[in-house]
C-alpha cells in the first residue's frame, strides 16, 4: 500500500488548500474590487471607482464602500454615488454560479455629486463604414420627436399682431388662386369651342341643303320626276338628320361645361369670405387662441423637463431590453475568443443568474434623506415571475412636505412588458423660480407651494403620462415691468394670480409624441384680456377684408367676364340647330 | 529548458517505477489541458500528491501540456461543442447540468468540456505508451544516452550541480 500511497501528500494538499484560502483572505477583496470596477466601467462607458470591498464566506456576503459612477455626459460629476452597499448572498446557488442577493442595504445613495477629479470617459468605438453590396445601412440614432406645439409654441401672435398687408404677403388666398384657375380654364374652353364650331355644320351648309330641296321640288312635275325626287329627298333627309345630331351633341356638351363654369363662378364669389375667416382665425386674438395661453407660457419648461426625462430613459433603455428569454432548449451564448462557448440546458428548478431579492435604499437628496426599497431586480424576470418594484418615501424634508414614488418594471411576460410609475409630491416650496417662457413675457415664481402628481404607464411601444399640479400661495412676477399692450395686460393678470392648477397629458407611440396642456389659468388670462381682445380682433378683420377684396377684385371680374362670354357661343349653336330643325320640318315627299 | 531536460534525464535514469513516471505525465496532461481555475484540477492535484507519482515529471508535463493547450484550444472548443450539442446526449447533459459539480466546474463550457474529454480519452493510451517507452529506454538507450556529450555537458554544468544539491536536500520522490 505504502508503495502506492504517499501519506505525506495529504499534508501537502492540506497546506496547498490553506495557502489558497490565505490568498483568498488577503487578496479576494482587492480582486473583486478590480473586477467590479472593470465590468461597471465597461457597462457605463465612464470611470467607476470602488473604495473598499470586504468579502465574507460564512455566511456569504459582500460589503462595498464608496462607489462613484462618473456621468459620461459630464465627467466632473457622478451619475450616482453610494456610501456603502452591504449584501447577503445565498450560498447554495452561488456554487451553481448564480448570484442571488437575499437582502441588501444601500446607504448614502446620491445623484449628481461633484467628483474630486473628473472621471475618465471611455472612447466610443467608431462603427466601421459599411461597404460592398451586402453592407447594411447605418442604423439611425434613436431620437424622439417632441411635438412642435409643446417645445416651439407658435410665438405669441396674441401679443403682437401683424398688419393685414404683411399677412397677405405670406399667405396664399384660395379665392385668388381659384379666380386665376377659372380664368385660365375658361380661356382654354373658349378656344376649344371655337375650333369645334368650325367643324360643325354651319349656316352656309344648311343654306346649301335648302337650295337642293328647292331644286328637287321644281323637277318633280311628271311621274318619273316624282319617283326620282322621292329618292333624293330621302338622301337629303339622312344628311340633315346626321348634322342635327352633331349639333345636338355639341349643344349638350356645351351646356354641361358652361353649367360647371357658372357653378364655379358662384362658388368663387364665396371664397373671399372664407379666406377672411381663415386668416382671422389664424392671426386674431380669438378666445380659442388664448384658451391655451398657459401652454404658451409654460410649454418650454415642460419641454425641457421632458427632454431630461427622455435622456434618462435612453440611458436605461438598453439595459431594459436585453433581458434573456427563458427556454427549455439548449441555448448557445456568444463565445469570447479563447474562452469557449457556454451551452445552457433546461433546469429542473430554474433560477436567474442574477436576482436581487430585496434592497433597502437610503437616498440623500438636497431636501434630505428618502428611504426606499427595490425588490426583484433580475436578469430573467420570467423565472422570478414578479415585477421589479421601486418604492421611495420621504417626509418632512427641507422645502418639501412629502415625496412618494412607486415604480414597477414588469417583464414577466416578455411579449407584453408593462411598466408603471406613480409619484406624489406635496408641499413643495418654490422660490425665485424663473420659468422658461416666451421672450416677450418673462415669468418668475417669487414664492409659492406646489403639489405634484405623476402617473406614467408604458406598454410595448406606447407610453402615456399625466402630470397634475396645483400651485398655491403664489406670488408671480411677470413681464419685468416693461411690457405693454396685451402682454402687459397678461402680465398684470398673472401678478394677481394666487393659485392655479394644471394638467399635462402626453402620449408616445413609437417616435411620435402628442401632448395636451390645460390649466385653469387660461380662464383667468382670458378674462383679463377679453375687452382688448375684441377691439384688436375687429380691427384686424376690417383690415383683412379690405386687403383681400382689393387683391382679388380684378381676377374675380376677369373670371366673371369670361363666363359671360359663353352666352354668344351657346346662342350660335342653338341658332344652327333651329335652322336644321326648320329644314327638316319642310321636307315632305311630293305625293 | 536545461533544467527540465536535466530533470527528465535524471528521472529516466533513476530507479523510479515506470508507472510513477507515466501517471505523472498523464496527470500533467489533464491539469495542463484544462483551464487552470477549473475545480476538478484540485482533485488531480490531490491524486498527484497522494499517489507516489513523480513530481518532477508531473511539473514538466504540466508545463508542456499547458503550453500545448493554447494551440489546441480551437480543437477543444469544437470537440466540446460537438459533445454538448449532440442530440443523443441532450438528456444526459441536461441531468448533469442540474448538478452542482457540473455547474461549478463549468463543464457546460465547450473549452472546459473539450479539454477534459480529450485528456480523459488520451489518459489510458498515454499511460501505456509512456510505460512501454520508459521500459524500452532503460533497456536499450539509457547507457547510450549517458555517454552522449550533451548528457555529460549537462551533468558537468554548475546549474545541474546546484540542482542536484537542492534535490538531494529534498530527497527523492
Amino acid at each position: 500500500m505504502n508503495r502506492l500511497i504517499r501519506w505525506k501528500g495529504l499534508a501537502a494538499f492540506a497546506a496547498f488548500c490553506l495557502a489558497l484560502w490565505l490568498f483568498w483572505w488577503l487578496l479576494a477583496g482587492w480582486l473583486v474590487k478590480i473586477s467590479i470596477q472593470k465590468a461597471a466601467t465597461a457597462a457605463v462607458g465612464a470611470e467607476v471607482d470602488v473604495g473598499k470591498v470586504k468579502l465574507s464566506i460564512l455566511p456569504p456576503g459582500l460589503r462595498i464602500d464608496h462607489i462613484e459612477v462618473t456621468d459620461p455626459d459630464n465627467p466632473r460629476f457622478n451619475l450616482v454615488a453610494v456610501a456603502r452597499a452591504e449584501m447577503a448572498i445565498a450560498a447554495a446557488p452561488l456554487l451553481r454560479r448564480k448570484l442571488i442577493i437575499e437582502n441588501m442595504q444601500v446607504q448614502g445613495l446620491r445623484f449628481g455629486t461633484r467628483r474630486a477629479r473628473p472621471g475618465k470617459v471611455l472612447e466610443k468605438r467608431k462603427p466601421q463604414e459599411p461597404s460592398g453590396p451586402r453592407a447594411k445601412p447605418k442604423a439611425k440614432p434613436k431620437t424622439i420627436k417632441l411635438p412642435d406645439e409643446l417645445c416651439f409654441p407658435a410665438g405669441l401672435p396674441a401679443l403682437s399682431l401683424p398688419d393685414a398687408r404683411s399677412i397677405l404677403e405670406r399667405e396664399k388666398l384660395a379665392s385668388l388662386e381659384e379666380a386665376r384657375r377659372l380664368e385660365k380654364d375658361l380661356e382654354r374652353a373658349r378656344k376649344e369651342w371655337e375650333t369645334r364650331l368650325k367643324q360643325l355644320p354651319d349656316e352656309k351648309k344648311l343654306a346649301v341643303y335648302r337650295r337642293r330641296l328647292e331644286e328637287i321640288r321644281q323637277k318633280s312635275g311628271s311621274l318619273a320626276g316624282i319617283l326620282d325626287s322621292a329618292g333624293k329627298i330621302r338622301q337629303l333627309t339622312v344628311s340633315i338628320r346626321q348634322d342635327i345630331a352633331l349639333l345636338e351633341k355639341a349643344k349638350n356638351d356645351f351646356q354641361a361645361q358652361a353649367g360647371e363654369f357658372r357653378r364655379r363662378a358662384v362658388d368663387l364669389s364665396k371664397l373671399p369670405a372664407r379666406d377672411l375667416a381663415r386668416l382671422k382665425r389664424k392671426y386674431s386674438l380669438s378666445g380659442k387662441g388664448l384658451s391655451n395661453l398657459s401652454r404658451l407660457l409654460f410649454g418650454k419648461s415642460l419641454c425641457h423637463w421632458y427632454q431630461t426625462a427622455a435622456r434618462w430613459y435612453f440611458k436605461i433603455e438598453p439595459y431594459l431590453h436585453r433581458l434573456p428569454a427563458s427556454s427549455d432548449k439548449p441555448v448557445r451564448r456568444q463565445p469570447v475568443r479563447g474562452r469557449g462557448l457556454d451551452i445552457r440546458f433546461a433546469e429542473t428548478n430554474p433560477l436567474p443568474d442574477f436576482w436581487l431579492q430585496e434592497a433597502r435604499l437610503g437616498l440623500i437628496l438636497k431636501a434630505g434623506e428618502v428611504k426606499g426599497s427595490l425588490s426583484n431586480l433580475s436578469d430573467s424576470p420570467v423565472l422570478v415571475g414578479k415585477p421589479t418594484v421601486l418604492r421611495l418615501l420621504g417626509r418632512n424634508l427641507e422645502n418639501l412636505g412629502s415625496l412618494s414614488l412607486v415604480g414597477s418594471l414588469d417583464f414577466t411576460r416578455p411579449r407584453a412588458p408593462h411598466h408603471r410609475l406613480r409619484s406624489r409630491t406635496a408641499g413643495l416650496k418654490i422660490s425665485d423660480l424663473t420659468l422658461e417662457t416666451l421672450d416677450a413675457l418673462p415669468v418668475k415664481i417669487e414664492t409659492g407651494s406646489a403639489d405634484l402628481a405623476l402617473d406614467l404607464e408604458a406598454e410595448k411601444d406606447r407610453l402615456t403620462a399625466r402630470i397634475e399640479g396645483k400651485l398655491t400661495r403664489l406670488k408671480l412676477a411677470a413681464g419685468a415691468g416693461n411690457v405693454s399692450g396685451l402682454a402687459g395686460e397678461i402680465a398684470r393678470a398673472l401678478e394677481k394670480v394666487r393659485g392655479f392648477g394644471f394638467q399635462v397629458d402626453m402620449q408616445q407611440r413609437g417616435s411620435q409624441i402628442s401632448s395636451r396642456v390645460s390649466s385653469d389659468l387660461d380662464q383667468v388670462l382670458k378674462k383679463a384680456v377679453a375687452s382688448s381682445l375684441a377691439d384688436k380682433t375687429a380691427r384686424l378683420e376690417r383690415q383683412l377684408r379690405s386687403a383681400i377684396s382689393e387683391k382679388v377684385a380684378q381676377p374675380l371680374a376677369n373670371a366673371r367676364q369670361k363666363v359671360a362670354l359663353l352666352g354668344p357661343l351657346e346662342k350660335m349653336i342653338t341658332r344652327r340647330l333651329d335652322l336644321g330643325n326648320d329644314l327638316l320640318q319642310g321636307l315632305k315627299l311630293p305625293f | 529548458m536545461l533544467e527540465a531536460l536535466a530533470k527528465i534525464i535524471k528521472v529516466l535514469n533513476s530507479e523510479t517505477d515506470p508507472w510513477q513516471i507515466s501517471l505523472a505525465v498523464c496527470f500533467g496532461m489533464v491539469i495542463g489541458f484544462s483551464p487552470l481555475a477549473s475545480p476538478h484540477n484540485l482533485l488531480v492535484l490531490l491524486a498527484v500528491l497522494l499517489l507516489r507519482v513523480n513530481l518532477s515529471t508531473f511539473l514538466v508535463a504540466w508545463s508542456f501540456f499547458g503550453a500545448l493547450a493554447f494551440a489546441l484550444d480551437p480543437l477543444f472548443h469544437r470537440a466540446g461543442l460537438t459533445l454538448l450539442t449532440s442530440k443523443s446526449l441532450l438528456g444526459f447533459w441536461t441531468a448533469l447540468y442540474n448538478t452542482t459539480w457540473f455547474r461549478l466546474d463549468r463543464l457546460y463550457n465547450t473549452v472546459v468540456m473539450g479539454s477534459l474529454a480529450a485528456a480523459l480519452v488520451a489518459f489510458f493510451p498515454l499511460f501505456l505508451l509512456i510505460n512501454w517507452t520508459v521500459r524500452r529506454y532503460r533497456i536499450h538507450i539509457r547507457d547510450w544516452v549517458g555517454k552522449l556529450k550533451i548528457s555529460q555537458l549537462v551533468k558537468a554544468s554548475k546549474l545541474y550541480a546546484a540542482y542536484r544539491n537542492i534535490s538531494n536536500l529534498g530527497g527523492t520522490a
